[in-house]
């Protein structure tokens, strides 16, 4: 898969928000839905997946969608139901299950990035 | 380095008593995981995570003395709150200690001050101000996960405030 780019992950973002349909608004207005949304900015979030990209860490069939459903599980915390009906998007609810194969491996995931990240280097 | 400790609730196990092992003092006795967090006192970055530990079992004092007090260099210090003052004044600069010089205790403060905004970002995910709710085995990638995303949002555009230090 090819690496994707910021406004891959703003539209993806926008899709889960149920807001594909609509005009974009202004940049800070969209990064702020997004931060509220997912937790973090489309800037970080793509950096996190490059990061995991690069030391081919990415869980099997993981698609940036599943790094969102990921970051709103843990911003947001919902119940089962809550989450998978924000991870269908404008699609409807997706399957329980469906949403645990993905989100778990992409936490493990995530984690194995804290010796590259978390440096050692202290002063 | 400045390091603290930070308690993440998780479901309650047993009474909400003292001597229970998960039993937090920050959550009225309720159960709680705990985590150590160092952050560079010069650059403003994460770099230290040790966890989980049973809140009530294990202080911050003795999470200290269990991993990272092995990792300092010889006459290295890290800077810490008053939990910390069994190690003071060798491994440890606290604000109570006898050895620590009063000129320095406002610096101090802004450098613990800084470290409670780095816990109160990781505070802003819900999975950690909410008791956990899933298998508690899965809550120290979950914990990272979370240290890593604001690691990286430190380093894109977000970061702690400055502070100078010069002891």
């Amino acid at each position: 898969m090819t690496e994707p780019t910021l406004d891959d992950i703003i539209i993806a973002g926008k899709n889960l928000q149920n807001k594909s349909g609509r005009a974009v608004g202004a940049t800070g207005t969209e990064e702020r839905a997004f931060r509220e949304f997912f937790g973090t900015s489309p800037l970080v979030a793509t950096v996190l997946w490059n990061k995991m990209a690069a030391r081919d860490i990415i869980p099997a069939e993981g698609e940036i969608n599943h790094l969102l459903w990921t970051l709103h599980f843990m911003k947001a915390y919902p119940k089962q139901g809550v989450a998978c009906s924000m991870a269908g998007g404008t699609n409807g609810a997706i399957d329980p299950k469906t949403h645990r194969k993905y989100m778990w491996p992409f936490i493990h995931a995530i984690a194995e990035l804290e010796p590259f990240v978390v440096s050692t280097i202290v002063t | 380095m400045s390091i603290d400790g930070i308690d993440v609730r998780i479901p309650q196990q047993g009474h909400a008593i003292a001597g229970n092992p998960f039993s937090s003092h920050k959550f009225a006795g309720k159960c709680a995981l705990r985590y150590e967090i160092g952050v560079d006192i010069l650059a403003g970055n994460v770099v230290w995570v040790e966890g989980p530990y049973a809140a009530g079992k294990y202080t911050d004092l003795t999470i200290f003395r269990t991993s990272l007090i092995h990792w300092l260099d010889p006459y290295e210090r890290v800077e810490a709150d008053d939990g910390y003052i069994g190690e003071a004044p060798q491994r440890v600069k606290c604000p109570s200690s006898a050895a620590n010089p009063t000129e320095n205790l406002a610096m101090q403060n802004r450098v613990r001050s800084r470290h409670e905004t780095l816990n109160g970002r990781l505070k802003n995910w819900e999975i950690l101000k909410q008791p956990f709710r899933h298998n508690i085995l899965d809550h120290g990638d979950v914990f990272r996960s979370i240290v890593i995303i604001t690691q990286l949002s430190i380093e894109n555009g977000d970061p702690l405030f400055q502070v100078d230090y010069n002891d």
